[in-house]
């Protein structure tokens, strides 16, 4: 990116359209990072103004005041009060609904009282008209001494008059403050100046306010401004309550001069629609039958995209396959590197849909009224109202489910969430129950109609679920935080989506997974490779002599296959399987199932492809022939059967619990921040997955 | 002293004040101030949940925080 000559940052309430005006103005011109310390998103941008001249803008998470009550919100003030000492934004563009004036004028004149350069810029005038509110915005711009522009973040109109006005406004000088503190507070403000220099009045004003917080007040500053607390007794709460009366008696009346109400404002369509989607009981049907589309479009819409990616890298396989000379290298291109791209994108078509629905549902408004409807429910398990979606996507798959936590802004109940969204059963598992169920699990019917394999397959299903909320439950219990659990959530006024936000909501999805998760998947995809291909020369070659005799005795299958079959089962891999046998064989699995364990660690399907090979099946696609194979498999020692129903259901069991899949691990470290979680879970899961499948085998055998 | 959790829902009232201080600047920074009218629109199913309405703004409130506000 070139250098800008400007910083220019967003700020406003929650729903008024930041995010809209953020993508008008920068259009693909952005990125996704995050603020330094914290898990909070920091989208960056820029865009051109008159002359060429080039501005950096930066989206702030949307908040009510300065005296902030979540993580995101604090972002905010360490922001905006770091930047006084340091400074890099040149103008804060301040977002306004219409509607809302006088509310959303207390954070405006706030951040004013902190002397930043200003443009207001007033959002949907167009359904303020429609209210009937007539807003003199010439009067506006007058009263507070900023700029108040009309703007339409859905057409963009307005947005050109925004950009003609920031340089004029940069080089502005500011006026006095808004507010007028009292005594106590000129006091310790006074101290406070006098302690840390350059510091103007309402920059110390808030340091007092929330001092124990600010990363860039020293630990000895915090001393001292502990003591001034202590002189003056000041009660922080007290003084936020105060302040904002006192502003809002300041605020009242220049609304009341400015604007002209024709009618009641109350939007009358939110309120008709609201009576039925938030319907005690038939809201809540509602949510459930919207919740099965959206589960089932991620299953059938994404299909045949799925099938296209999984296609598209095997030909390319192929061909290379083909073209290039047989060697280590061909192979770690074909089998490392492909397969491992092919098992990123082929979670882009699922990513997409889950966001363009949860899109179409943050847009309209509805998802505020999911939260009020489930909170009662969720909470009990330490979960958020938003975490159901997130659970119910799990069904599909955890990556794009993980990724929609972001939208739940209490850390813990978003980490909960994060922790047990991969025990619901994702479709990975399906390939493996399906052959497990069909080599272990009898056809009968039950009662002569319910087929005991499907009545297997949703236990299963179930189990998950309803282990995802115990272990809910438990977290809930464990972990403490600092943030108080309450709500206090407003529900915004139905609309139309912003097509540009989904799409661009979408696309940023797919950049992050594709870009963070994608290397980490990458990576172990070609270390499994190496594992799996690799291994000591001398058993190597005695696998490979030892196939040749097979297949002097019998022709039955190819050389090729027995090959490879032998090979696995000689490579570092396959040595593993045997070397953790002995921690295995309590839940009933040999060496050829812990080779399946380890690969199946970048995926949970691999499970079907790794035995396809260990039995030599050649079309890894034949389940018929593989079923029969492993049907048969009998151990050389015992001579007892391998896939008795206790292993087969220990197996399964194990397969449901135990975090198999790198992709989702990976989203969880690009969502918390750290490996700390992702390994965390990976071992939770472990323990799990071992004592759940150990007492499944012990009771069925 | 009434409190916003023990009135019926459909009825309006006005805020007098609001107990707890912290919810109280919460409210305050969405506009919530002595004075204002408000009303219960209706209940979730289990009873602990309220979506309220104020002149300007809809929330959804729990219970227990729906106790700290003090009514007319």
């Amino acid at each position: 990116m070139s250098i800008n000559k400007y910083q220019v940052a967003l700020v406003g309430n929650p729903n008024v359209g930041k995010s809209s005006v953020f993508n008008l103005l920068t259009g693909l011109q952005q990125k996704v990072g995050n603020f330094p310390g914290v898990t909070v998103d920091k989208k960056s941008g820029q865009f051109l103004i008159e002359n060429n001249v080039s501005v950096g803008v930066t989206d702030l998470p949307g908040l009510y005041s300065l005296f902030p009550t979540s993580e995101d919100e604090r972002v905010v003030v360490d922001v905006l009060l770091k930047n006084l000492k340091n400074p890099s934004i040149d103008l804060i563009l301040y977002i306004i609904d219409a509607n809302d004036l006088e509310r959303n004028l207390l954070l405006f004149t706030q951040i004013k009282d902190l002397n930043y350069k200003m443009i207001v810029g007033v959002n949907m005038m167009d359904t303020a008209q429609s209210n009937g509110l007539e807003i003199d915005l010439e009067g506006l711009s007058k009263s507070f001494d900023v700029p108040f522009i009309p703007l339409s973040g859905r057409s963009g109109e307005g947005i050109e008059a925004i950009k003609n006005n920031i340089s004029s406004q940069i080089l502005k000088e500011s006026k006095d403050g808004f507010y007028k503190m009292n005594e106590s507070e000129t006091q310790i403000v006074h101290d406070i100046q006098e302690f840390i220099p350059n510091t103007t009045s309402y920059e110390a004003l808030l340091i007092a306010h929330h001092y124990k917080r600010l990363p860039q007040i020293t630990t000895h500053q915090k001393e001292f401004i502990s003591k001034l607390i202590e002189q003056y007794s000041f009660n922080s709460l007290d003084h936020q309550l105060d302040e904002m009366m006192n502003r809002f008696q300041l605020i009242t009346p220049l609304v009341i001069k400015n604007v002209k109400r024709h009618l009641a404002s109350i939007n009358p369509f939110t309120k008709k629609v609201d009576t039925i989607l938030t319907h005690p009981v038939v809201g809540l049907f509602i949510f459930l039958a919207l919740m099965l589309i959206v589960f089932q479009s991620i299953f059938t819409w994404s299909e045949l995209p799925m099938e296209w990616v999984e296609r598209s890298f095997s030909w390319l396989a192929n061909i290379l396959n083909e073209t290039l000379p047989a060697s280590w290298f061909q192979e770690l291109l074909t089998e490392g590197i492909i397969t491992g791209l092919s098992g990123v994108f082929v979670f882009v078509p699922q990513i997409a849909i889950l966001f363009f629905l949860i899109s179409l549902l943050e847009e309209s408004g509805y998802m505020a009224r999911v939260v009020y409807m489930m909170d009662h429910f969720m909470r009990r398990f330490g979960l958020n109202g938003r975490s159901i979606i997130s659970l119910i996507s799990g069904g599909a798959c955890s990556i794009p489910a993980i990724m929609s936590t972001r939208t739940i802004n209490n850390w813990k109940e978003r980490l909960i969430t994060i922790m047990v969204t991969p025990l619901i059963s994702c479709s990975a598992r399906i390939p493996v129950f399906t052959i497990l169920i069909a080599v272990a699990v009898p056809p009968t019917k039950l009662g002569g109609w319910l087929s005991l394999q499907a009545v297997v397959f949703m236990s299963l299903y179930l189990l998950g679920a309803v282990t995802a909320l115990l272990v809910a439950w438990f977290f809930h219990l464990i972990l403490k935080t600092e943030e108080q659990s309450f709500l206090v959530m407003e529900l915004p006024r139905y609309q139309m989506p912003h097509w540009r936000n989904v799409f661009m909501n979408v696309l940023e999805k797919i950049k992050t997974f594709s870009l963070e998760a994608g290397r980490v998947i990458l990576i172990v995809s070609i270390i499994l490779w190496f594992l799996a291909s690799f291994g000591p020369e001398k058993n190597m070659e005695a696998a490979r002599v030892q196939a040749q005799n097979e297949y002097n005795i019998s022709q039955e299958v190819s050389l090729k296959q027995l090959t490879k079959t032998h090979e696995l089962e000689s490579s570092y891999a396959g040595m593993f399987g045997k070397f953790i046998e002995p921690a295995i064989q309590p839940l009933g699995y040999d060496w050829k199932i812990g080779i399946a364990l380890i690969s199946s660690f970048a995926a949970r399907e691999v499970f079907v492809g790794t035995m396809a090979t260990l039995y030599a099946v050649e079309d890894g696609n034949n389940q018929a022939l593989l079923t029969e194979r492993l049907q048969k498999a009998t151990n050389k020692e015992t001579g007892k059967k391998v896939f008795t129903l206790a292993t087969a259901m220990s197996l399964m069991i194990f397969y449901l619990f135990a975090m198999q899949c790198i992709s989702t691990m990976a989203v969880v470290k690009r969502e918390t921040k750290s490996w700390k979680w992702p390994i965390f879970q990976f071992m939770y899961m472990g323990v799990l997955a071992y004592i759940g499948s150990w007492i499944a085998f012990q009771l069925l055998s | 002293m009434k409190t916003l959790d023990q009135v019926k829902v459909g009825t309006t009232s006005k805020v007098v004040s609001i107990a707890e201080p912290r919810i109280a600047s919460r409210l305050m920074s969405m506009g919530i101030v002595p004075g204002i009218s408000v009303s219960i629109m209706r209940k979730s199913l289990m009873g602990s949940t309220y979506f309220i309405q104020f002149p300007q703004l809809t929330l959804a409130l729990r219970k227990e925080e729906a106790a700290q506000i003090v009514i007319e």
